[in-house]
């Protein structure tokens, strides 16, 4: 399966700004789109693949601040390399606690940016992937019957299959059964695997 | 003792004087033909008495003859000049009627006095009788024979008392009672009375001599008052005048007020003497207009003759201001005011003014502007310092198009084959930030440089445009949009372009300050540029914010008083001192719709001076 290529997307009210960074993210191979506010950015649909944000602290209407926080509230989890002109400390420390990837201050060098946006989508294409895993690990919980995910959650504790029968009140071998139906409906042939895939499932 | 000796000659003298009195005035003051006239008619009446005198102590016929017909005429000569007078001076009458009676008088007696033997009283005089009068007065008589044509003597005197009747009551309709009354009454009055008095002696029933030059001598003195009334008018004026000038020449002295007045015609110059000290011209020195052109400083030569011009081609009060270069070496400062008069008998041009040595108060106030000047690059520095943030990313945006544009550039260079297109087009980018970045510390220097007070044409949307350059940055970290209404086809006003851009920055920055506590809603700052229906250049700029203060709202402009937690309160105080240096007003209000409203107005120039830009 072929992935989406990654986008840089840039909100920058300074046109001058931004078409320096567009024009340095085009020199540098990677795919750019950019908005000249925050709405134009919340216009555009998600990107599918790996993305990210460099976003202007100060902007007139909603400033970067503000969409991060408009993006957090909406679920939305894009990667935000904040750029700024007039930026200090406490700005700083508040965009990075509310997840930002980076914060840097005007005038920075190429490689800092293009370091901070290649960590960005790094860590956006990680997300895809585990979101991805953690899909088909679900899909697969999805599968089982009641008594099999009843079977599912004990065996992840560790219970032994005795421990499973006297607390149904079955018999051993039933369990052994519906243990096997469960592996196989996981696609997994040990234990382990099995909570490896309980894990990513579960995830945040 | 014969009182007729003594009183004809009285009569003599008295009409003698009263004329020579009349042409001496008449040849210096109006009404000049009236008070000629009016000296011809006492001399003729001088003439007269000296006639009738004469025929009273005659000791022949031929003797008595002779001084009756000089008698006629001389009669004849008061009845012209008195006519002439009447209608010189009262303005009005009928012509025909002027000059019937005249004519028909002296066309008469002159046709029966150059008869031999006759006149036009007498036909033929045979002899002559002594008849004694009131208290014992001898006098001459004639014995004859009467003249019948000496009616149309008296139809001639009738024409003329009805002429002088049809003037004066014109003269009266006209509005001026005084005048025909007087003059017209009085000679109605006496030439009836002369003519009856006349009558009576000639049918025998009074016995007196003719008195005809009494009665003409009364008219005299009727006529005189009314004339002198004007000269003792010009001699009262004339004290006030030198009164007035004595007080004027007092306050001159004591203002070091110099007058003068340039005829010129002439070109000459008169001046007092505090003007004299003045400019340091010697007490007796002509003067002339190139001799006070000299003492002019060079550079305000020319601005000053065009004042001066401008003030001969109209009536308009002129005033002007220039140096003087004195014998020592040093200048002092003068402002003249003046206005054109026509002046003095000849009806010249001339200029009159007072002028004023203003070099102490234009030292103070050269030093009043530095101290303003220092004062308002403090607290433009300290503008600068509140701002510093804001112009730190003003600059950085640039800075950082530059970088990114530069790596970019480099690396469109390493792709094979390099797109030439995108590198130009990068480096274009590169050069337009760099510019951008130029003007910030251009505005920045501009804003923090000493200067002291240069005035130039300023250009207000112009200017405008340069303070929001300065201040969009600090409007993003306040979160406030900049909206602008500019006026085009502004007059450019005259001022100090350094010190205009800080009052606009500081109304400005405190609509941003006005608009944080409590936050506002919108957050946005007008600024507005038009031209006021008072004729000035307005620039007006409008927050959001609560409004001036509840207390008192133009304390704001006081000094100490702010409504800012750290806010010196210095702010206002000098950005108002400044306009009113530029003979402008800084005011405010609550706009309509909430939040402060602050105006700058400025005069537009006026065609003088926009002649004098470059």
């Amino acid at each position: 399966m072929s992935e989406p290529a990654p986008l840089v997307c840039v909100v920058d009210d300074d046109a001058m700004v931004r078409k320096s960074l567009l024009r340095l993210f085009k020199a540098e191979g990677l795919e750019a789109e950019g908005f000249e506010s925050a709405q134009d950015y919340l216009d555009r649909a998600l990107p599918a693949g790996p993305s990210c944000l460099v976003l202007d602290v100060h902007m007139p209407e909603l400033s970067g601040l503000d969409l991060q926080q408009v993006l957090a509230d909406g679920g939305r989890d894009e990667q935000i390399v904040f750029i700024t002109g007039q930026g200090d400390i406490p700005m700083c420390a508040r965009a990075m606690r509310a997840g930002a990837t980076d914060f840097l201050p005007k005038p920075f060098s190429d490689m800092e940016l293009l370091t901070a946006v290649r960590r960005a989508l790094e860590r956006s294409r990680t997300r895809l992937r585990n979101h991805a895993e953690q899909a088909v690990a679900r899909a697969r919980i999805a599968t089982l019957s009641p008594r099999e995910h009843q079977v599912f959650e004990r065996v992840i504790t560790g219970m032994m299959n005795k421990e499973i029968a006297a607390d149904f009140g079955t018999s051993i071998k039933t369990v052994k059964i519906q243990r096997a139906k469960l592996m196989a409906k996981m696609g997994v042939v040990s234990v382990a695997e099995l909570v490896n895939l309980a894990q990513v499932a579960q995830r945040q | 003792m014969n009182w007729i000796n003594f009183l004809w000659p009285m009569v003599t003298g008295a009409c003698v004087t009263l004329g020579l009195i009349n042409v001496r005035i008449g040849f210096m003051e109006k009404p000049r033909a009236a008070r000629l006239l009016f000296a011809l008619c006492a001399f003729a009446v001088a003439f007269l008495s000296t006639m009738e005198l004469a025929i009273m102590l005659s000791e022949t016929p031929a003797e008595f003859l002779t001084f009756l017909r000089w008698g006629d005429f001389a009669t004849w000569l008061v009845l012209g000049s008195l006519t002439a007078f009447v209608w010189v001076f009262f303005g009005t009458g009928r012509k025909w009627l002027a000059l019937a009676g005249p004519v028909l008088y002296g066309m008469a007696s002159l046709w029966f006095d150059l008869h031999p033997n006759s006149s036009i009283i007498y036909r033929e005089i045979t002899g002559i009788k002594t008849l004694t009068s009131y208290g014992g007065a001898t006098y001459q008589v004639a014995e004859g024979v009467p003249n019948p044509w000496n009616a149309l003597a008296y139809l001639g005197v009738l024409f003329v008392l009805a002429f002088i009747i049809d003037a004066s009551v014109r003269l009266w309709r006209s509005g001026k009672p005084r005048r025909a009354t007087i003059v017209g009454g009085s000679i109605i009055f006496f030439i009836i009375g002369s003519a009856v008095h006349s009558g009576l002696v000639e049918i025998g029933l009074v016995h007196s001599p003719y008195l005809i030059s009494l009665f003409y001598l009364a008219i005299l003195i009727a006529m005189g008052h009314e004339l002198t009334k004007e000269v003792f008018a010009a001699t009262t004026l004339g004290r006030q005048l030198r009164e007035s000038e004595e007080r004027m020449s007092l306050a001159a002295e004591s203002a070091h007020l110099s007058m003068w007045e340039w005829d010129v015609a002439h070109d000459e110059v008169w001046m007092n003497a505090e003007g004299r000290e003045m400019l340091g011209f010697p007490k007796d020195e002509r003067i002339d207009f190139a001799a006070l052109a000299e003492r002019v400083h060079p550079e305000d030569r020319s601005a000053r003759e065009r004042q001066i011009r401008q003030a001969l081609e109209s009536d308009q009060l002129f005033e002007t201001e220039y140096r003087v270069i004195m014998a020592d070496g040093t200048t002092r400062w003068i402002v003249a005011r003046g206005r054109r008069a026509e002046g003095g008998a000849d009806r010249t041009p001339k200029l009159l003014g007072v002028s004023m040595d203003i070099t102490a108060h234009k030292l103070a106030d050269a030093e009043a502007r530095e101290q303003r000047a220092a004062l308002g690059h403090l607290s433009r520095v300290a503008l600068v310092g509140e701002m510093s943030t804001s112009l730190a990313h003003e600059l950085n945006q640039p800075l950082t198009a530059i970088v990114t544009n530069a790596s970019a550039a480099q690396r469109f260079l390493t792709h094979n084959p390099v797109d030439l297109d995108e590198v130009r087009e990068t480096l274009a980018d590169i050069s337009e930030a760099g510019r951008r970045a130029g003007d910030v510390i251009r505005g920045i220097k501009g804003m923090v440089r000493n200067v002291k007070g240069e005035t130039s044409p300023v250009d207000v949307n112009g200017l405008i445009a340069d303070v929001l350059r300065l201040v969009r940055a600090d409007a993003l970290a306040h979160g406030c949009t900049l909206d602008t209404e500019l006026a085009s086809d502004l007059p450019v006003v005259i001022g100090d372009a350094v010190q205009l851009q800080q009052v606009l920055l500081n109304l400005i920055i405190n609509a941003f300050d006005a608009m944080q506590q409590p936050p506002c809603d919108p957050c946005r700052v007008e600024i507005s540029s038009r031209m006021a229906a008072t004729g000035q250049v307005e620039m007006a700029v409008r927050d959001f914010g609560p409004g001036l203060p509840a207390d008192g709202p133009l304390r704001i402009f006081e000094r100490f008083f702010s409504t800012k937690h750290d806010g010196m309160g210095m702010g206002l105080a000098i950005a108002r001192s400044i306009i009113e240096a530029h003979s402008g007003t800084l005011s405010a209000e609550n706009a309509p719709g909430g939040g402060a409203r602050f105006f700058i107005r400025l005069p537009a120039p006026t065609t003088l001076e926009k002649e004098a830009m470059p």
